[in-house]
């Protein structure tokens, strides 16, 4: 579904991702961890598309296509969703009404017809369900006057809405009490299928007790430097990153 | 101003129409003689604003008011006006009046469907039989001595509407007055609006004007006078799209008494040049001033606001926001200010403008003031200028709207805090279309 082959990326001059590679295939969940600056958060923008992060060298396919050649918008549309670590509040844009554009604008580029408004509002109510997310929410703005688990919440719940083949989670365990990191490690693993696949990126393992990864990448200065099953998040979370940063400085020396 | 070929500015050419038309100019009423003296005399000291002047200081009169231009007295309209009029924010059950080149045009206004006690009439008409309700109010409000356009529509004004609530009458449906300019020659329009709303009575106006089907290089100059007695609730909303050689002055005056309560919510879309001079007074206890606008010149078009809200008495309440897109070449002014004299204590009054520049050819001036002369008042100004969110545009992206539809998306409810001021939901969505069609991208 993704391979991510040898990539080099930088934000404002400055070199984060270096020699990166990953492969994901459907119905796999990959963990990325790693210690702070180690370049998770900037994984997550190139993947999405952002614009003042630059590629400079390798290349990102997703399912077949060259994503790096794609705008943010059509990378959404062909199947990729990300749940941002600070979501962003936008007054005056009621969650319907932006759910219900979203979801018109990905099945047009995809040639299917719009969506009935009863199966709309029908798989509103499921997903809401979903992520018990109260009912009335969907008709605020987005995100506005939220408290950090509702917009953490509200994430999922658009991806539930969107049903992505590539889901990447950028650190959604920040700022989550121990029940709202549940709701939304649940409403995860249940939209799990064998034909879509999640990034999970985050620097504790607390969240891996909820959805378990098949894999469990190590992110350090820019690459993965070791990959291993969900043993190697326990294995962290006991041991820290520091004996990692010595296994590393040592292979280089 | 202006130098033609043969010599006459239009200040003079203005100033002998007056001369000229002294006689029918009195509508048959001999107590507005000293009126239209002293609104002359005021006219020919002033003459038009220039750059130097302070409060006109953003607008570039030379090309628009041009000595072609000419003051009509009588109205003068060809019969296929009706099928060039924009009918589509009328609602067809509530009464309509229509305005064409300053004069009440009776034959296309429709005023069946009006309450019992109320009147309608044309502003001609209540002078030439000596209203009391509207010689009261007129020219008390708008003084031709404070502003040059105030004075020169004092001058020369022949015609507009007079609109009288009595005492207690709910009004459920709007009142609505379309106005424009539909001419072959270049005129100066010089429509009067009234409007009495006496103690205890509710009224919604919907002023549209649109010349946007006129192709002479016309200007209109309005003057309207709102007068609410105590008690009274009135939501005036201000619709402007003018056409692109059409330029639209407006000067409100409002008097708001005890316990009343003005609404007005200017939605300025498009036009030459927009200029809305609009002041509130709050004088009287308990009185409230709400004051929004969303305006959005593109092109090479122009719109500036003046607002000037007076709290003269104690425990009164204002709120402003004011809200801006500026496309293209457009210019957008805003000017706001606010008075709170010494007697006005427990004053609450809160101004906010915000513009959104969409193009770098585009211009904002912005110049909120607060004066305050009481000592126990809670007010609060501000003013910000910026472009759309990059966060918020790349958060709907990466959902899956293009850019333009992220674009509109955002504009739309950033309008949508202006609009959603307005009464009804069908004005609502129907200004929110004609919005977003501005959008251009």
């Amino acid at each position: 579904m993704l391979k991510i082959h040898n990539l080099d990326a930088r934000v404002e001059e400055k070199e984060i991702l270096k020699g990166f590679s990953l492969e994901v295939k459907a119905g796999e969940v990959h963990a990325i961890m790693g210690p702070n600056g180690s370049g998770k958060s900037t994984l997550a923008a190139v993947l999405a598309g952002r614009e003042e992060y630059e590629v400079t060298a390798g290349e990102i396919i997703f399912e077949g296509k060259d994503l790096l050649e794609m705008s943010p918008e059509d990378r959404a549309r062909e199947g990729i969703f990300l749940a941002f670590q600070y979501p962003v509040e936008i007054p005056g844009v009621s969650i319907t009404n932006f759910l219900k554009t979203a979801i018109a604008e990905q099945r047009e580029y995809r040639g299917l017809p719009p969506i009935e408004p009863k199966e709309f509002l029908q798989m509103m109510k499921e997903k809401k369900a979903l992520v018990e997310m109260e009912t009335n929410l969907t008709n605020r703005s987005v995100n506005e006057g939220f408290s950090g688990g509702e917009k953490k919440r509200n994430e999922i719940f658009q991806m539930a809405m969107l049903n992505p083949k590539l889901a990447i989670l950028d650190e959604t365990d920040s700022g989550l009490d121990i029940d709202a990191l549940r709701v939304v490690a649940n409403g995860v693993t249940r939209l799990k299928s064998p034909e879509n696949a999640t990034i999970v990126i985050t620097h504790y393992q607390r969240l891996l007790d909820y959805i378990v990864p098949d894999f469990v990448h190590v992110l350090y200065n820019g690459r993965i430097v070791k990959s291993g099953g969900k043993e190697l998040a326990l294995e962290l979370e006991e041991k820290g990153y520091d004996w990692i940063k010595k296994e590393v400085a040592t292979l280089e020396s | 101003m202006n130098a033609t070929l043969q010599g006459i500015s239009l200040k003079d050419r203005l100033m002998s129409e007056y001369e000229l038309q002294r006689t029918a100019l009195l509508l048959n009423n001999p107590l507005l003689e000293r009126f239209r003296e002293g609104a002359a005399k005021s006219f020919g000291e002033k003459g038009f604003p220039s750059r130097k002047d302070e409060e006109y200081r953003y607008l570039q009169f030379n090309e628009i008011l041009h000595s072609d231009l000419s003051a009509p007295f009588a109205l003068n309209i060809d019969s296929k006006a009706k099928t060039q009029l924009d009918y589509s924010l009328i609602d067809e059950s509530a009464p309509l009046i229509v305005i064409s080149n300053g004069f009440f045009n009776a034959e296309l206004s429709n005023l069946q469907s009006l309450p019992e006690g109320c009147a309608i009439t044309s502003l001609a008409t209540a002078v030439k039989q000596n209203d009391k309700h509207a010689i009261a109010v007129l020219g008390t409000l708008a003084k031709p001595a404070k502003d040059v356009f105030v004075a020169l529509n004092s001058a020369l004004f022949m015609d507009g509407v007079f609109i009288y609530i009595p005492k207690g009458i709910v009004l459920e449906k709007p009142i609505q007055i379309l106005q424009h300019i539909q001419s072959e020659d270049s005129i100066f329009a010089q429509p009067r609006i009234l409007l009495v709303a006496e103690k205890h009575t509710e009224a919604k106006i919907v002023h549209h004007n649109q010349s946007t089907r006129n192709t002479s290089r016309s200007v209109s100059n309005t003057v309207i006078e709102i007068e609410l007695d105590e008690g009274a609730q009135v939501e005036w909303l201000s619709v402007q799209e003018e056409g692109k050689t059409t330029a639209c002055i407006v000067s409100t005056e409002s008097h708001v008494r005890k316990h009343a309560n003005l609404r007005h919510i200017s939605v300025a879309l498009s036009g030459l040049l927009v200029r809305n001079n609009l002041n509130v007074v709050l004088d009287d206890e308990n009185c409230e001033g709400h004051l929004y606008g969303y305006y959005h010149p593109s092109q090479d078009e122009v719109i500036d606001n003046h607002t000037l809200v007076e709290h003269r008495k104690p425990h009164c309440e204002s709120n402003e926001l004011y809200k801006g897109v500026v496309d293209g070449n457009g210019t957008a002014v805003f000017n706001g200010k606010v008075f709170v004299e010494k007697d006005a204590q427990k004053t609450n009054a809160f101004q906010s403008n915000k513009n959104i520049l969409l193009s770098e050819g585009g211009s904002v001036n912005t110049k909120p003031q607060l004066e305050i002369y009481a000592d126990d008042v809670k007010c609060s100004h501000g003013s910000s200028t910026g472009v759309l969110d990059p966060e918020q545009l790349f958060y709907l992206r990466s959902r899956g709207l293009r850019i333009e539809k992220a674009r509109a998306l955002l504009l739309n409810a950033y309008a949508g805090e202006v609009l959603e001021q307005i009464h009804s939901e069908d004005l609502r969505e129907k200004l929110a279309s004609r919005i977003e069609k501005l959008i251009t991208f």
